[in-house]
């Protein structure tokens, strides 16, 4: 199970890809894990159809933080219609760790805020 | 009391078959015990010779199954009632845990006796289990919720500011025992005493308590006391709720069916008296069976002893974890307050990150708000880690906590 704690899982939290705010955001949502209280705000910038920049923020596990940097780096510059399809599984394969049942809901986290922005975007 | 008594801890753990386990390939460490406990083979046992030989549902048969079931289901009732020092085995309802123990104080009493501007007074250290049955309560009746600030309070002292909070205006006082977090034990004599002052009546969660210290009703004063049998050796699914007989016989049951009355028409029906009121339906008789197995297990190690035995590994770990660097302790620092449990957070670590890697030593604890988010907000963490004890737990688990903590640091 110490293999969840891998170098690139590692890397991404020590180092995460996207994280801060923007003064720009398009959109922006707010997202919690009940099952720990962890909190990630997620914001995205879009241009046309074009997600142009998305970032995160917020004090999570190592997963969460991992997951929410691998996400963000793969949609970045991708359509939303693009973007919507990003499944939870294919998530977790870029992410390289396989993970326990609670930890999938680390790692489903920024996806779903990912998916609450693309809806809460189009809905507007 | 012998100082430094610890229990036979290698005895104890030969009946506990699951102990042998690895987990990740390291030898199981399980400090998870607040969350649910062990079950020793004589509960197991109680269980499997109940539907090898007695299985019956109570209360209903003539035939002599029936018999032997119902009369394991009522000795176990006067067992509870024992150990809880309670006048009348008839005081104790069987539930399915201290959450609906928890839900029948506030829906049974607390709809037919709560009014507009009552005040329900709960503490803000307490399990989502007895805060949230009492904002329902309070937003169905009009009454108000009030919060003892008791995240705030040194060692769990808690009478000052309970002092303050106490009027005419308060109907109920419903507080833990000990607290599932903090691990504090309040000090409910005291409360009961201060509430009785303005006429309130107090509850109180025991399921942190009850596995732990000798707990007398009668002594505490108290008119509710909650409690779950998977806490304390038993099996899941079986709760208590304790309560004064007068204060049962004026409150609403939770569920009606089958079991619980006296008689039915067909447009109306009138109740039986407790415990049945409260139990309607078929019981979980295989849970309250092995449950009394758990009480008797308990019993003949005793109380006094389980608790000196926690003492001794509170000391030691409270020592041992304060030399970890950016360890930060929750609740008493004197492990006289509190009972066999210790939650803390580590710097710049996530608890979950941390419980990972002590799974992967075989170190069971927890991780996450403990159910106790409101307590988490004013602590100004998100979440903590909980390692907390039993009777069958050792010092040098302990140790292979510690040392697990030390290579979450390193890796992390």
């Amino acid at each position: 199970m110490n293999n969840i704690y891998r170098e690139q899982l590692m890397e991404h939290y020590k180092h995460p890809q996207n994280r801060g705010k923007m003064n720009d955001a398009t959109v922006e949502v707010t997202e919690n894990n009940p099952l720990c209280g962890d909190v990630i705000d997620m914001q995205l910038k879009v241009d046309g159809d074009i997600i142009q920049d998305v970032m995160f923020d917020g004090s999570a596990c190592a997963v969460t933080v991992a997951a929410s940097s691998v996400l963000t780096e793969a949609v970045k510059g991708l359509s939303l219609r693009q973007a919507k399809k990003m499944t939870k599984e294919e998530l977790i394969k870029l992410l390289g760790v396989e993970l326990t049942t609670s930890r999938v809901k680390c790692a489903s986290l920024p996806l779903e805020a990912l998916h609450n922005l693309i809806q809460k975007y189009e809905s507007a | 009391m012998l100082k430094n008594y610890m229990l036979d801890t290698a005895k104890i753990r030969q009946d506990f078959p699951i102990l042998e386990r690895k987990v990740n390939g390291h030898k199981l460490v399980y400090l998870d015990n607040a969350a649910t406990s062990q079950k020793p083979v004589q509960v197991i046992e109680a269980v499997a010779e109940y539907y090898k030989k007695h299985n019956a549902n109570v209360h209903r048969g003539i035939h002599a199954l029936s018999e032997e079931a119902s009369g394991l289901y009522e000795k176990a009732r006067k067992n509870v009632s024992a150990i809880l020092g309670a006048d009348r085995p008839k005081e104790v309802i069987f539930t399915s845990g201290s959450t609906e123990s928890l839900n029948l104080v506030a829906f049974g009493w607390g709809l037919k006796n709560l009014q507009e501007n009552d005040v329900i007074l709960v503490s803000d250290a307490e399990h989502h289990s007895n805060l949230v049955p009492w904002q329902v309560a309070a937003a169905k009746t009009g009454a108000k919720l009030a919060l003892l600030p008791a995240s705030q309070a040194v060692e769990g002292d808690i009478l000052p500011m309970l002092k303050e909070m106490l009027n005419e205006r308060v109907k109920i006082v419903s507080l833990s025992h000990a607290g599932n977090v903090t691990g504090a034990i309040f000090p409910i004599k005291e409360v009961v005493k201060e509430a009785k002052k303005v006429g309130a009546l107090v509850c109180v969660d025991g399921a942190q308590a009850a596995p732990h210290l000798a707990v007398d009703v009668k002594s505490l004063g108290c008119d509710f006391y909650a409690l779950s049998a998977h806490k304390m050796l038993g099996p899941t699914g079986v709760g208590v709720l304790w309560a004064k007989e007068e204060i049962l016989e004026d409150m609403d049951p939770l569920m009606y069916g089958g079991g619980m009355i006296r008689e039915v028409q067909e447009q109306t029906a009138t109740w039986a008296d407790a415990p049945e009121k409260f139990e309607a339906g078929t019981p979980n008789v295989a849970g309250v069976i092995g449950f009394s197995a758990a009480i008797d297990y308990l019993q003949k190690v005793g109380m006094t002893n389980v608790r000196q035995h926690e003492l001794e590994l509170n000391k030691y770990a409270l020592e041992e974890l304060q030399k970890i660097d950016g360890l930060n302790i929750i609740g008493p620092k004197d492990p006289e307050h509190r009972t066999g449990l210790v939650s803390f957070v580590l710097e710049n670590l996530h608890p979950h990150d941390v419980a990972a890697v002590l799974d992967s030593r075989g170190v069971a604890v927890r991780s996450g708000h403990h159910c106790a988010m409101p307590l988490h907000k004013k602590l100004s963490v998100n979440a903590s880690t909980r390692a907390s004890y039993y009777l069958y737990n050792t010092k040098k688990e302990i140790d292979a906590l510690v040392e697990g903590l030390k290579e979450a640091k390193k890796i992390l």
